[in-house]
């Protein structure tokens, strides 16, 4: 059944595998095309220049009559030589020693201005001061310093011209008297009569000086589109418009406006020129992190952010920076304001460009530097001096205050230096700007009773005195020494 | 004008004429400009003062007494005689 079979081989192609097909393909780039440029700019042209050592050129007399002079000489020589004669006798000079101009010692007290009836109340703080442009009045308001509500207090801003010969500490040369208590006052830059303030009720008020019975010259009470809550801060700023050199009057209120009043040159009538808002959402961008704050004080379903404090730079007039409730810091500008949403009386502008790192606590004061560029200085409750540049949102300098500080000024007297006070200690301490420090020999020391200061002015004439309000109700005028650098 | 260089404590003297340009002086370029223009501006001041308050009154001689120098002005009607005094030599 099984036999051996051999069969033979057969073949059969794999059926898996294709032939391959070639085919030829060509490509080809096109051909890189160079071509050479040259360039060179055209023409160098070399100037220098050199100064000349200028020697002021004697230019002698010519065509003298010497006859003439020669008759002066003679005829005056003798005198001459007898007055050098008297003079070497003379005894006039003998022991006399020149004053030295920097010989004014330390820090010295000239004046406490204190008006009787008030320091006797309790609670009556100097909410503001002011001088005159020639330096010769000091104007202060004294308010009460608790308000619970609605002010119901009659305001009264003292005047006392410390040149006059009659010159008393205790009696003002005048009084004047407001409906609610005065919060702040400023004095016109250049017309020594005029003196503007801000009240708890939202007024702002002129006054002239000059006039003897009735001296407020007008008020905003019933102008449309006034503050509906307390002025912050009242600060005469010159106007924008090259034409007019009658400076325009600003106020900030702690209902967020920023109004822009122009003064009648002569009559003195108030007219709302231009009207900001700062809303609330401005600070929202202020840094993630931190808490939304909730709505402002009275304002409550209002938009708007109370404005405690702002200062336009002196190099820009159309820039200004404003302190809010809640710690914001906002860079604002008057001319890219845009309308903002807000339902009032007169068309409002949002002015907010940009906000800085806030404060932890509330904003009390900013001061924009009169001498260096984009500079401002600001303080809060959180005993922070911050110095900030404008075109950079986080502060340059932080400066922590022990104790506490209220206000800051820029001093006039030299630019590197500014003031801040508020310590429990009751001094005023000078830091430089630089450096950060106080400077010891400028402190003004505190009164005989240590009390809170709430405000310090310079005099805008003699850079020298300072004026210092407490929150007793008292004015003390320090005069310093003249500030040296130690370079 | 020799007699008046010599004398002690004189550092230097200067004449100018009613229009402040000097012309004879011992003091150097600058200075003397300096003190010809000046001086010449205070002395006619001074002078305008005197005759201001009384007519028939003239300024006849002008001191001053600074910190470093004394100046002595002796005006007239064409000439002035500037002399600059060191007090303390």
């Amino acid at each position: 059944m099984f036999s051996d079979e051999s069969f033979d081989a057969v073949g059969f192609p794999s059926c898996w595998k294709t032939e391959r097909e070639l085919q030829d393909e060509g490509i080809q780039t096109t051909v890189t095309s160079y071509s050479e440029q040259e360039s060179q700019s055209s023409v160098s042209k070399c100037v220098e220049t050199q100064t000349d050592n200028v020697q002021p050129e004697l230019m002698m007399a010519e065509n003298v009559d010497y006859d003439k002079l020669a008759a002066f000489l003679s005829c005056i020589c003798p005198k001459v030589i007898t007055e050098l004669d008297k003079m070497s006798r003379s005894r006039a000079f003998d022991g006399y020693e020149p004053i030295e101009d920097d010989a004014d010692g330390g820090v010295r007290k000239l004046h406490t201005l204190q008006v009787p009836n008030i320091t006797s109340q309790s609670k009556m703080k100097v909410s503001s001061l002011s001088w005159s442009c020639t330096g010769a009045v000091v104007a202060f308001a004294c308010s009460h310093s608790e308000h619970e509500s609605w002010c119901d207090h009659s305001g009264n801003v003292h005047l006392f011209n410390i040149n006059r010969q009659d010159f008393s500490d205790s009696a003002p040369s005048k009084t004047l008297e407001t409906r609610s208590c005065v919060t702040s006052l400023s004095a016109h830059p250049y017309e020594p009569s005029i003196l503007a303030a801000g009240t708890f009720s939202g007024e702002v008020l002129i006054w002239n000086l000059q006039k003897d019975d009735d001296c407020l010259i007008s008020s905003s009470a019933n102008v449309p589109g006034a503050h509906r809550d307390a002025v912050s801060q009242v600060s005469w700023v010159r106007n924008l418009d090259p034409t007019q050199q009658w400076p325009v009057l600003v106020s900030a209120g702690h209902d967020g406006r920023v109004l822009v009043w122009q003064i009648g040159t002569h009559s003195g009538t108030i007219q709302l020129r231009e009207g900001f808002v700062i809303l609330l959402e401005h600070i929202k961008y202020t840094g993630p992190g931190k808490s939304v704050p909730s709505p402002v004080g009275g304002a409550g379903i209002d938009m708007e952010l109370g404005v405690t404090c702002f200062s336009f730079t002196a190099q820009d007039l159309t820039t200004f920076v404003v302190g809010v409730d809640g710690g914001g810091l906002l860079l604002c500008s008057t001319v890219a304001a845009k309308p903002a949403p807000v339902h009032s009386e007169v068309p409002l502008k949002d002015p907010v460009l940009n906000a800085f790192e806030k404060h932890q606590g509330a904003v009390t004061c900013i001061q924009c530097s009169l001498h260096h560029k984009n500079m401002f200085i600001s303080c809060g409750t959180d005993s922070e001096i911050r110095i900030y540049h404008t075109e950079q949102v986080t502060p340059v300098q932080i400066i922590y205050v022990e104790g506490g500080v209220v206000g800051l000024e820029w001093s006039l007297a030299h630019p590197d230096l500014f003031a801040a006070w508020g310590t429990i200690s009751g001094c005023v301490d000078f830091y430089n700007l630089w450096t950060g420090k106080v400077i010891p020999s400028l402190k003004l020391p505190a009164f005989d009773k240590p009390t809170l200061i709430s405000i310090v002015r310079s005099n805008p004439h003699s850079h020298q005195l300072v004026g210092v309000g407490d929150m007793n109700g008292r004015v003390v005028v320090w005069q310093q020494p003249s500030y040296k650098d130690d370079k | 004008m020799k007699r008046i260089q010599s004398h002690k404590g004189v550092v230097g003297t200067i004449v100018v004429n009613s229009e402040g340009i000097p012309i004879k002086t011992t003091m150097d370029n600058t200075t003397t400009v300096q003190y010809a223009g000046l001086i010449s501006q205070l002395s006619d001041k001074a002078r305008s003062v005197v005759r201001d308050l009384d007519p028939t009154n003239d300024l006849t001689f002008l001191r001053i007494r600074s910190r470093k120098h004394e100046i002595m002005v002796a005006p007239d009607k064409e000439f002035i005689l500037i002399v600059i005094q060191n007090p303390t030599e």
